[in-house]
């Protein structure tokens, strides 16, 4: 009986492993990218009380859909980021449902900001109230928001659905490479070795 | 430490994307070091590597560390993530030579088959020898450098977070190329003088001093971003923009000056010697690339890595006692699912009968699919019940010749499609827990009647369903090495010994070359005294493409029962997820009210009627006919047609999977509360009163379309990669094979335009806890 090649294992799992890294890499960038809550555009900055409160709003420009709102709360002292406050904001427009979220440390990457995801059903200007409480002392500001109707569907997943044109592509490309190669090939093979009586 | 600060060192944003980009790069650069190592180990000293993992982490600093988190604050902190991607990470990673290593960490198949044509196109390597030209670099660098510093360009790039990234991967492309003359990675050559090099430095720190001027000694904030937005305590606008000029200016101008120091001290050395790029044989230039051929049979060891040999999970999977634990298991799962689906609360949500086998089951057994093989059918609690019959019952009955094939299967299956609709199974415990009962019913006659497997290879319909799926699956019962088949004269893994059964499905190990008809009971793996067979990876088109023979299938083309079950399980995926959709939902709705009928039954009796047999059947022999006209075959049009709607199979498979898994990842977490509920029913108290309020989508809505519409794209991959194979297997000629090709390809597109409609529009939630609230 033959005795059996030891498989490389290393080799093998590795593999598998970028198989499947792959596979996820290419998932991820094609998924639709979350809104990352550090900012984007500034929409007002208002004072209120002891509080200074900067809102920010990505996507830009902010689409019906998924957004997120971001806030910055400062001392109006001595322009101190605070972080112990309880921050609500409520979205209202006339003829739609009112949107509310309350806005924390932990959805947002930028620590020093508070950040609501909220799910905007309609375009138009919105009222934006942002309501904020630290210990005894509380304020509420608020401030118009424009939003742009949605992206089409989709263009909102072109990501996702360019994966197969662009592989369709580079197949075919190197299948006509394959072709012409080998093509130049037995081209060459041919003059090198003529057929018997050619000559 | 200050809260403020300790908030901003928080302020981490791991990308998956980067993080899967960055480990995989570094798993093929050290598979290829490891290799390059042992042929030339001065070139590729310990040195590389760490500088190739040097580079990634400064990539990973720049975009995912709280410098992105505050670029949108501080210009300071949005010029140091510059200069990483700019000044720090193209040297350490060109330092490394990454060309070799990289090329020789891939698979062979892929460096040679899919990436060498590439390599060896003289268009794509003059394009490249002109792109690294030092001119182009320097001018890339510089223009890339003042564009993106344009007041109007860097505000666009601070509010799009798209034109942001976009930023990011110029300054990363263009500092590769700006450093690439410099640094010169082994094996490419210079195209100019050393010396060239430093004047080539010194006027691109000119370039770089002269906008470091700029922005330190503007007396007003340049990019009005800056100004607006709200500021930190001890520093203005002006002194941020003065701070981030200080460090474009200093540590800029250092990196060039470094590299000066070092060209400088390289030439004037007495040891430096040209180095010229000694001839290494590289795997995918000096090899002669064939074109696609006819795979045959070879007596030979059988490719792939056998799972059954990885350590623990290996192990424990081969043991004797693993099958009968799971279905042990399962056993029990079912039971609990018939007691809870006729004696508990009847609202399909919260019953187990409602979540499990239409919710957790169905998604966990496709994703095994995906990922390994045919599990569910190892674990089937079925086969319990079947050997009870064969215990209890004279199993003495041959099964019927004529009922041997697939066509029983196949309408059992269309009966089931079409039932799990019409009657709303998945919305009613008492008819699912009936059906369960059925399956242990059916299962305990049948095998205990008829000799041999019957029940699972003429009857079940889950399991008909599991066996072409597994067609798809990665791993597959195969032999490890077909040479030791051959010197085999027993046959055990067919024939069985006398403490272990053979294969009760009839299918002989060395002629297997797919999961059909394979319930992965491994029985074969322990009867085989050789100890030749193993759970063996392999790519999943591998089973689809033809002119393999099939044991106990014959030659698949003269089997147009399998080739019908194919086909009903492909347009089944479409019309199963069809039915859940509002637009198809409305559509019955206003036909039942037009035809005045007083139920929705025969409505969605003629829709699937028309979505299982008429439009398949009429889009099959269309296609059929039209390829094998436009191929110019003289093969029949059904031997055609059969081999080709094989190749569908991945398309439809990915239409389960992301119909499944969309099930799962939205009302999986509903088993938690059920699971009370259930308990407390029967008195149990020791869990907390279930919290409905918990169950909800366990990934963004936006995520799941996402990755639905992915998985639909690698079906549709997959399928349109099988039917070139297999139009390459009947004809040679490439306009030939594309004639046999067209019409499958343009099926599948439509088919796969069909399932992108399907996922865009709203779902019904059956089953599940969001559609009562």
């Amino acid at each position: 009986m033959r005795q059996r090649a030891k498989p490389d294992m290393f080799n093998q799992v590795a593999n598998q492993v970028a198989m499947v890294m792959s596979c996820v890499a290419i998932a991820c960038m094609a998924c639709t990218i979350v809104t990352k809550a550090d900012g984007g555009a500034l929409q007002f900055i208002r004072s209120a009380g002891p509080f200074v409160i900067a809102v920010f709003t990505t996507p830009s420009p902010l689409r019906a859909g998924q957004v997120e709102i971001s806030l910055m709360i400062q001392s109006s002292e001595n322009q101190q980021p605070m972080l112990d406050c309880v921050a609500h904001v409520q979205l209202r427009k006339e003829g739609a449902r009112s949107i509310g979220s309350e806005a924390t440390h932990w959805v947002a990457r930028n620590k020093l900001f508070y950040a609501a995801p909220m799910n905007v059903t309609e375009s138009g200007v919105w009222e934006l109230e942002v309501a904020i409480r630290q210990g005894k002392n509380s304020a509420s500001v608020t401030g118009p928001i424009t939003v742009a109707p949605s992206t089409p569907v989709l263009l909102g997943y072109w990501r996702s659905l360019a994966v197969p044109p662009v592989f369709i592509s580079l197949f075919a490309l190197n299948q006509w490479l394959k072709r012409r190669r080998t093509a130049a090939q037995i081209r060459s093979a041919n003059t090198a070795y003529p057929k018997p009586g050619a000559i | 430490m200050n809260s403020v600060v300790e908030a901003a060192l928080k302020s981490w944003m791991p990308d998956p994307t980067l993080i899967c980009l960055m480990a995989l790069s570094g798993l093929i650069y050290v598979r290829g070091w490891l290799r390059l190592r042992q042929q030339k180990p001065e070139q590729f000293g310990a040195a590389r590597p760490l500088a190739f993992f040097a580079g990634l982490t400064s990539i990973f600093l720049a975009v995912c560390s709280p410098l992105d988190a505050f670029a949108n604050l501080l210009l300071t902190a949005h010029m140091i993530q510059h200069l990483l991607l700019m000044m720090v990470a193209p040297p350490l990673l060109l330092f490394s030579d990454p060309l070799l290593p990289l090329l020789r960490g891939l698979p062979v198949k892929v460096s040679k088959h899919w990436l060498g044509p590439f390599l060896a196109w003289k268009t794509l390597s003059r394009f490249g020898r002109r792109l690294t030209h030092p001119v182009v670099c320097w001018m890339g660098f510089v223009c890339a450098t003042i564009a993106w510093h344009l007041p109007p360009m860097y505000e666009l790039a601070l509010r799009s977070q798209t034109l942001h990234a976009v930023e990011h991967v110029c300054f990363l492309a263009t500092g590769v190329l700006f450093w690439w003359p410099v640094i010169q990675p082994w094996p490419s050559r210079a195209q100019w003088a050393r010396w060239a090099m430093i004047p080539y430095l010194f006027v691109a720190d000119f370039q770089n001093t002269a906008l470091s001027a700029f922005l330190i000694f503007s007396d007003r904030a340049v990019y009005p971003t800056y100004a607006a937005v709200p500021r930190l305590p001890g520093m203005s606008a002006l002194e941020d923009q003065a701070a981030a000029g200080a460090i474009m200016w200093v540590p800029g101008s250092l990196v060039f000056l470094i590299a000066v120091g070092v060209l400088t001290t390289k030439m004037l050395s007495s040891r430096h010697r040209a180095v010229r790029p000694s001839s290494l044989q590289l795997p995918v230039l000096n090899h002669s690339i064939k074109p696609a051929s006819q795979s045959t049979m070879k007596a030979s060891r059988q490719g792939g890595h056998d799972f059954l040999s990885v350590p623990l999970v290996g192990a424990m999977i081969r043991s004797r006692y693993f099958r009968r634990i799971a279905q042990t298991v399962m056993l029990l799962l079912a039971l609990l699912t018939i007691a809870d689906g006729l004696f508990g609360h009847q609202m399909s949500s919260m019953n187990l009968a409602g979540v499990l086998p239409w919710t957790h089951w169905r998604g966990l057994s496709i994703i095994a699919f995906l990922f390994a093989g045919n599990f569910v059918c190892m674990a089937c609690p079925f086969m319990l019940t079947r050997d009870l019959g064969r215990r209890f019952l004279p199993a003495r009955f041959r099964w019927p010749r004529r009922l041997r094939s697939k066509w029983l299967a196949v309408g059992l299956l269309a009966v089931y499609l079409w039932a799990y609709e019409a009657f709303s199974l998945w919305d009613s415990p008492w008819f699912t827990a009936w059906l369960v009962i059925g399956y242990f019913v059916g299962s305990f006659v049948v095998d205990g009647l008829f000799k041999g497997a019957i029940f699972c290879k003429y009857i079940c319909p889950i399991g008909q369903f599991n066996f072409v799926q597994s067609l798809v699956s990665p791993l597959q019962v195969k032999a490890r090495n077909l040479d030791v088949c051959l010197s085999c004269t027993t046959h055990e893994c067919l024939r069985g010994s006398s403490t272990q059964r053979g294969c009760e499905l009839q299918l002989f190990v060395p002629r297997k070359s797919s999961n059909l008809d394979c319930t992965l009971c491994l029985d074969c793996i322990h009867a085989c005294p050789h100890q030749n067979v193993g759970l063996i990876s392999s790519s999943p088109a591998s089973q689809l493409i033809p002119n393999r023979s099939r044991k106990s299938f014959g030659r698949l083309a003269r089997r147009p029962d399998v080739a019908a079950l194919a086909l009903l399980l492909i347009f089944g995926a479409f019309a199963n997820a069809a039915g859940m959709i509002a637009p198809v939902t409305e559509w019955e709705q206003r036909l039942q009210i037009r035809f005045d009928f007083s139920s929705p039954l025969p409505v969605i009796t003629a829709l699937f009627a028309l979505s299982l047999l008429i439009a398949p059947a009429t889009m099959t022999v269309f296609c059929g006919m039209l390829s094998k006209s436009l191929g110019g075959s003289t093969l029949q049009w059904k031997k055609l047609t059969s081999s080709f709607v094989m190749a569908l199979l991945p398309l439809g498979f990915s239409m389960w999977v992301a119909h499944f898994v969309y099930h799962l990842l939205t009302g999986g977490s509903a088993i938690v509360p059920v699971i009370k509920r259930a308990a407390r029913d029967v008195g149990i108290r020791l869990l907390a009163s279930p919290d409905w309020s918990s169950v909800g989508a366990m990934v963004p809505v936006d995520w799941l379309t996402s990755i639905q519409i992915l998985l639909l794209g690698a079906g549709l991959l997959l399928t349109l990669y099988v039917c070139w194979r297999t139009a390459f297997s009947f004809t040679r000629q490439t306009r030939s094979a594309f004639g046999l090709l067209l019409p499958w390809a343009v099926f599948a597109i439509a088919l796969y335009a069909a399932g992108v409609w399907i996922v865009f529009q709203p779902m019904q939630m059956r089953g599940m806890m969001q559609s009562m609230m």
